[in-house]
């Protein structure tokens, strides 16, 4: 009934879409009367992207939410708990010790990131930005080269190079170090290599944030004697404030839900001995196991991890959203 | 017209001959490629044997498997035939409806070990096949043995004083990983074997003792005083990294399962190899073995590609199939009637070796304590790796094993 009532209405609303923009005579009455014939010109070309969204999108994270209130393994019967899972994520030992030590490895990811990909990256920006440099295009390639490669291919081929016996690294420093393998080691190494392949993205960020800047600034403050530095000061960075703040989110969203480098250099289990673990690759064992725990700690369970997860990213998101919109720079 | 009929009726022909010569395919699940590689004999002897039949083996990552598996079931696009691990993964199936029973499709099945079915069996029936049975020894190099004046071992202190000496004449004791399964399914077995009595480890299953007691706390020790002797850089080595290092004679000993035996020579076709017990405090040690997995069926087949996998299946619990294996994959003898009368020399002494010195009870991987999440196989993996990088103690790392049972 619901769904006889849905389709004809859909049909309506089409047809009077339709109609409207053939400037034929309307057919939907309905579609007449509830919508601006501006209005639906826009929903039409919208649904389709909709569509795909609602079921990509929308679909699993409504599932996923429902499935960390049951105690469903991956098989089998499902059934409702309440917030059991949540409960026992943060209070039972095991898994909470094991979650906060994710968080603190991605909290640690982002603040190192954000010395590369805001500090560095903001540097060689600077740099970039001097026409009159030689050689730009070159190193406007070669600092961007690192992202193209996905990055459990980048991961993949650095653990090659990190190899203890045959890598790169150790060729040239003649050491047998297994940078990640060490307890003390394989952590700050996952956390460099991941930077090192973010950094030229957001070094590219920086310098078209920078040649946007209109000149007149710029010519208005040699007039007044300022040298490079104090352009850089006064008006590159006040003006770069909004892109600083959204590359420190954009930052914070890959840091807490980085996954593929960490599972190409160190595997899903966070070796070594948890020293590598990070929120993502602690939801992947805890869904769908290891081979030695085939359901994990069950899906449910599992949802529950990354219901958490998305709570946080999506609170401190959005008090950032809140601050680029609260902070625009006018001369 | 009469033209128009000849034709006619010879096309009809045409069509009738090739779709009978079309074979039913049964898609079969592996874990590895090399596992595919070394399945090509069972694959003709089967196709042989059934010509209407073809048999399509598919590889699956080894340490994703569980879960590409129970997706694929759980989204109706499963294999039709599939290997499948010891409990708690055929009984959920089993319950959740996706995999059938084989006692009534496979009578053979009335011939296997009551043991090894109860391994793949919910509520009383048996819902695979047992595919082969794992033991785990210590390889070793004998001409890399016999260059530096050692001999295999009869006790611990001996075994660890061979290892002094192969370092002393700067040859690498034991090529190792960082590995978590590798961890638990191999590394400490192989000690625990050796230092854990049977009436210990029934008294562990019966709840007498627990994982905290000192016999339990020594196996980590007796690790630890592996350790010095592994090679360099192992933290970061990875499995295969540890197998090939050993088959190019790079290291003089290494800790693996009777699997491997034959992928030795895929690495290196001069490698040079045979295998003992590790020894025990006081004299000879055991060797641990146990069933690795089973092949399931798909319970939602159509009709044709059903009756090709029950065929299939039928053919995997015979001893030909036995025998094949027990040569391709070096595996030990699981299907009544087999005798390895092809595998290699060191298959067959394995195999004696096992009946011989093996224990089975199952303190770990797929035993009693791993029916549960969290499993104890996964704790032993993680503990043992922390107390070989010197994260915890051997009593911590006991104690943490013992944490994961009481919190199933």
């Amino acid at each position: 009934m619901a769904g006889e009532w849905c389709v004809a209405s859909l049909t309506r609303f089409f047809l009077g879409a339709a109609a409207t923009m053939t400037d034929r005579p309307a057919i939907g009455r309905w579609a007449d009367r509830v919508l601006s014939r501006k209005m639906r010109i826009v929903l039409v070309f919208l649904l389709p992207a909709l569509a795909i969204y609602t079921v990509f999108i929308a679909y699993p994270y409504i599932t996923s939410i429902i499935y960390s209130f049951t105690d469903w393994i991956g098989v089998g019967e499902r059934n409702f708990i309440g917030f059991d899972n949540y409960v026992r994520l943060f209070t039972e030992p095991r898994m909470s010790g094991r979650w906060w030590n994710a968080f603190k490895h991605n909290a640690i990811l982002f603040g190192v990131s954000m010395l590369f990909t805001v500090g560095l990256g903001l540097t060689f920006a600077l740099l970039l930005s001097n026409r009159k440099l030689k050689g730009r295009g070159f190193f406007k390639v070669a600092y961007f080269m690192p992202y193209i490669l996905p990055p459990l291919t980048a991961g993949f081929v650095w653990r090659y190079i990190l190899h203890p016996r045959i890598g790169v690294v150790n060729e040239i420093f003649r050491t047998a170090i297994p940078w990640l393998g060490k307890l003390d080691t394989a952590f700050p190494t996952v956390v460099i290599v991941w930077c090192l392949r973010v950094t030229g993205l957001y070094i590219l960020f920086f310098l078209a944030s920078i040649l946007s800047i209109s000149n007149e600034y710029r010519d208005a403050a040699r007039v007044d004697g300022c040298n490079r530095l104090k352009e850089i000061w006064y008006i590159d960075l006040p003006l770069l404030r909004p892109t600083i703040l959204m590359i420190t989110l954009l930052n914070f969203i890959n840091a807490f839900g980085a996954f593929d480098m960490f599972y190409a250099l160190t595997g899903i289990d966070g070796a070594p001995f948890g020293r590598t673990d990070v929120l993502t690759t602690f939801f992947y064992r805890t869904a769908f196991g290891t081979v030695n725990q085939p359901f994990g700690e069950g899906l449910g369970m599992g949802s529950a991890v990354a219901c958490s997860i998305a709570v946080f990213v999506i609170a401190v998101s959005l008090v950032f959203l809140r601050l680029i919109h609260r902070t625009p720079v006018e001369y | 017209m009469r033209k128009t009929l000849v034709c006619l009726m010879g096309l009809m022909m045409i069509v009738g001959l090739v779709s009978f010569a079309q074979t039913t395919e049964v898609e079969v699940w592996v874990w590895g490629q090399l596992t595919v590689d070394l399945m090509a004999g069972l694959e003709s002897a089967f196709e042989a044997a059934y010509p209407s039949y073809d048999a399509v083996f598919v590889p699956k990552a080894a340490a994703e498997y569980n879960t590409i598996l129970t997706t694929a079931l759980q989204g109706g696009v499963g294999p039709d035939v599939f290997f499948v691990r010891t409990n708690p993964m055929p009984a959920e199936f089993a319950a959740a409806g996706f995999i059938q029973p084989v006692d009534e499709i496979v009578p053979l099945v009335a011939a296997y070990d009551d043991s090894q079915l109860a391994a793949l069996s919910y509520e009383g029936r048996p819902y695979g096949i047992p595919y082969a049975t794992v033991a785990f020894p210590i390889y070793y190099n004998p001409e890399i043995f016999a260059a530096n004046g050692v001999s295999i071992p009869q006790t611990w202190a001996e075994f660890l004083a061979v290892c002094q000496t192969l370092a002393d004449n700067g040859v690498t004791p034991i090529a190792m990983t960082n590995t978590n399964w590798v961890m638990s399914e191999i590394v400490h077995p192989i000690v625990a074997a050796s230092f854990l009595s049977d009436a210990w480890l029934e008294d562990l299953v019966a709840g007498n003792v627990d994982y905290t007691a000192p016999e339990f706390v020594r196996t980590y020790e007796a690790l630890e005083e592996m350790r010095p002797y592994f090679a360099e850089g192992w933290e970061a080595l990875s499995y295969q990294d540890m197998r090939v290092m050993f088959a190019n004679g790079e290291a003089a000993m290494v800790l693996d399962g009777n699997w491997s035996a034959p992928s030795f020579l895929t690495m290196n076709e001069d490698a040079v190899y045979d295998f003992f017990i590790l020894p025990g405090p006081d004299g000879p040690g055991r060797m641990y073995w146990r069933l690795d997995a089973g092949w399931g069926i798909n319970a939602d087949l159509d009709p044709e590609v059903d009756e090709a996998a029950v065929a299939f299946l039928n053919f995997l619990a015979g001893p030909t199939a036995g025998e094949i294996l027990g040569r391709d994959l070096g595996l030990l003898t699981v299907q009544p009637g087999t005798r390895l009368f092809l595998a290699a020399d060191i298959t067959t002494r394995m195999n004696e070796a096992r009946d011989a010195y093996g224990v089975s009870i199952q303190y770990g991987v797929g035993g009693p304590f791993d029916w549960n999440a969290p499993t104890v196989s996964s704790s032993i993996g993680e503990t043992t790796a922390g107390v070989l990088l010197d994260a915890i103690t051997p009593a911590e790392a006991a104690a943490m094993v013992q944490e994961t049972v009481d919190q199933q």
